[in-house]
């Protein structure tokens, strides 16, 4: 079992690399795979491998830092939903379980409406994000309902009023430029994210992903029942709590400089758990090679299938839920 | 290893559950619990593991109070296993017996080659290879219940804590499971479980334990309740306990 499960996850990484550097080949200034690692050969070790200064231009100044927030952002949401679908033991929870989109999403409006740079409208919704975790916990903390309970709950009240927030910051925006803004931004898309951005949450979300992963074995004794799981001997609080602020990091890292990119926190954790393991020991790292290349593609296709570049939120469901359902069907005959 | 449960109080909010409950359990014992439903059978099992807190009176594991305990140290003595219940992501039974070994891990650790080993010589112990890396979906209620004793004994726990544990089984399932049980008590560990039905906690149990009004009404070797009107006052039916010709003891209800 676990030999299997280890052999799909490496498969899943080797996939990654080869979406990768397919992907980086592909736009208005095609290069052939063989091509892209003979730029990166060249970009890294400053040798000539006979490749067109142009080439190694566009893939090291425009591709490669978008290519690298799809790997990562991707990744990121799909470890997330995968963490808060085990901590609450519910497979139709995503990373918005807590209303962390929803409120980095009035962070992002609130300073677009304010006109701030491009940097504080991150800040200022990662900011949101983590607020939003906290009041949560604080509310959560003095109800005497079961934890997980009271935190679903809490967070369903907390996220309604950020969304109402942010439509009213919609109402009173301008109609000409800022509505517009705003409206762009929470479809969610990765054209605006470059090496600044990709500075400002890279450690966050590398350094959450890092204690998600080494967190693994113990967050498969969460979606065991309170009892089983502290008869075990396991401190339940304290890893629900260091796993949900991570995951909350991921989520708010991500709304902020790419906006609300639904599907995959939801459906990745499905696919990775039907295909490898529902051991968070696989099924985590498998989350995050599908979800790196998963979203690595959909960008892929967002930014070269059309003349107009396509929010890659809306494109998410739309290449997500044909393979979801097929893999759905393709179990239930497996299982007749 | 002992446990001592000394004039245990605990009531939920107004309600009064159990009013001044003293009960010892030894290494080599194996205790079945009976009492009509709402006895506090399952307030009991859980206040053995501080899962809830008792207002007065005290638990101790040989001399130590169970509450002041680590909640690692604990789960090296006793191991509290409830009904069972369907888990939303269902692990593998070799994955769900190497959860036991938790208890012994960092926070960030995950089991190594070591713990697998014994995850092998447990799945030995308790007969389980046919069933080893099946779906705890994929195995029936009895041996998934052998699974979460499986588990337990990872854990190192001397004493079995069991909720039920013969609940949606069937009548083979249930013999099996309470055989196997009676086995590891053989070995040394000790046992306390709950059940509703009488006959098997005459068969099969070292002493039988009732719960009534919210204190121990009976204490003993199942042989001594035969001839007694002891089950008749707690079910508040006429029920007669007898002794088979092979050596057994049975309830026969009016």
């Amino acid at each position: 079992m676990g030999e299997k499960a280890r052999s799909k996850v490496l498969i899943l990484g080797l996939i990654t690399v080869f979406v990768s550097i397919i992907s980086l080949g592909i736009g208005r200034y095609f290069i052939s795979p063989v091509g892209i690692v003979k730029v990166l050969l060249q970009g890294i070790s400053g040798k000539s491998f006979g490749m067109d200064k142009n080439a190694v231009a566009v893939v090291f100044n425009i591709r490669l830092p978008r290519i690298a927030a799809s790997l990562l952002l991707g990744a990121g949401l799909a470890l997330s939903g995968q963490t808060f679908q085990m901590i609450f033991r519910n497979p139709l929870v995503s990373p918005d379980v807590l209303g962390t989109s929803t409120a980095a999403s009035f962070g992002a409006s609130l300073a677009l409406l304010l006109g701030l740079t491009s940097v504080m409208v991150s800040l200022n919704a990662f900011f949101f994000g983590i607020l939003a975790l906290v009041l949560i916990y604080t509310i959560a903390s003095r109800t005497r309902r079961e934890q997980t309970l009271s935190l679903i709950l809490v967070g369903m009240v907390v996220s309604s009023l950020f969304s109402s927030a942010t439509s009213f910051v919609k109402l009173i925006a301008d109609p000409n430029n800022v509505l517009p803004a705003i409206t762009y931004f929470l479809m969610g898309s990765l054209s605006g994210v470059g090496a600044k951005d990709l500075t400002l949450v890279g450690a966050p979300v590398l350094i959450s992903m890092a204690v998600l992963l080494v967190l693994s074995w113990k967050i498969n004794l969460l979606s065991l029942s309170e009892d089983e799981a502290r008869s075990i001997g396991v401190n339940t609080h304290l890893i629900r709590a260091v796993a949900i602020i991570c995951a909350t990091i991921i989520t708010a890292s991500s709304v902020a400089v790419a906006g609300n990119i639904g599907w995959v926190g939801l459906i990745i954790p499905h696919i990775s758990r039907m295909l490898v393991s529902n051991d968070a020991r696989y099924s985590f790292p498998s989350s995050v090679f599908f979800g790196a290349s998963f979203l690595t593609l959909v960008d892929c296709i967002s930014r070269s299938a059309a003349t107009v570049e396509i929010p890659i939120g809306i494109l998410t469901s739309f290449v997500g839920a044909p393979f979801f359902l097929y893999l759905l069907f393709r179990e239930v005959r497996y299982d007749s | 290893m002992i446990l001592e449960i000394k004039d245990l109080v605990f009531s939920y909010k107004d309600h009064s559950v159990l009013r001044g409950l003293n009960l010892r359990i030894s290494d080599g014992e194996m205790i079945s619990l009976l009492g009509k439903n709402g006895a506090g059978k399952t307030t009991l099992l859980r206040l053995i593991p501080s899962f809830l807190r008792c207002q007065k009176g005290s638990i101790t594991i040989d001399g130590v109070s169970v509450s002041d305990m680590k909640l690692k140290d604990r789960a090296k003595c006793m191991a509290y296993i409830p009904q069972i219940t369907k888990s939303a992501f269902p692990y593998s039974v070799r994955t769900s017996i190497l959860m036991g070994a938790s208890n012994r891990l960092s926070m960030f650790q995950s089991p190594g080659r070591q713990e697998e080993k014994k995850v092998d010589q447990i799945i030995e112990l308790l007969n389980l290879q046919k069933i080893a890396d099946r779906n705890m979906d994929n195995i029936s209620g009895g041996e998934r219940q052998l699974v979460l004793i499986a588990r337990a004994l990872m854990q190192d726990a001397r004493l079995l804590i069991l909720d039920e544990p013969t609940s949606f089984l069937d009548y083979s399932n249930q013999l099996m499971v309470l055989e196997r049980i009676g086995d590891l008590v053989k070995n040394g560990y000790s046992c306390i479980y709950s059940t509703h039905n009488p006959d098997l906690a005459l068969g099969h149990s070292s002493r039988v334990v009732v719960m009534a009004d919210g204190v121990i009404s009976y204490d003993g070797e199942p042989k001594s309740l035969i001839g007694t009107d002891i089950l008749s006052r707690v079910y508040g039916r006429n029920i007669e306990i007898v002794n088979t010709e092979k050596g057994g003891i049975v309830c026969i209800p009016e």
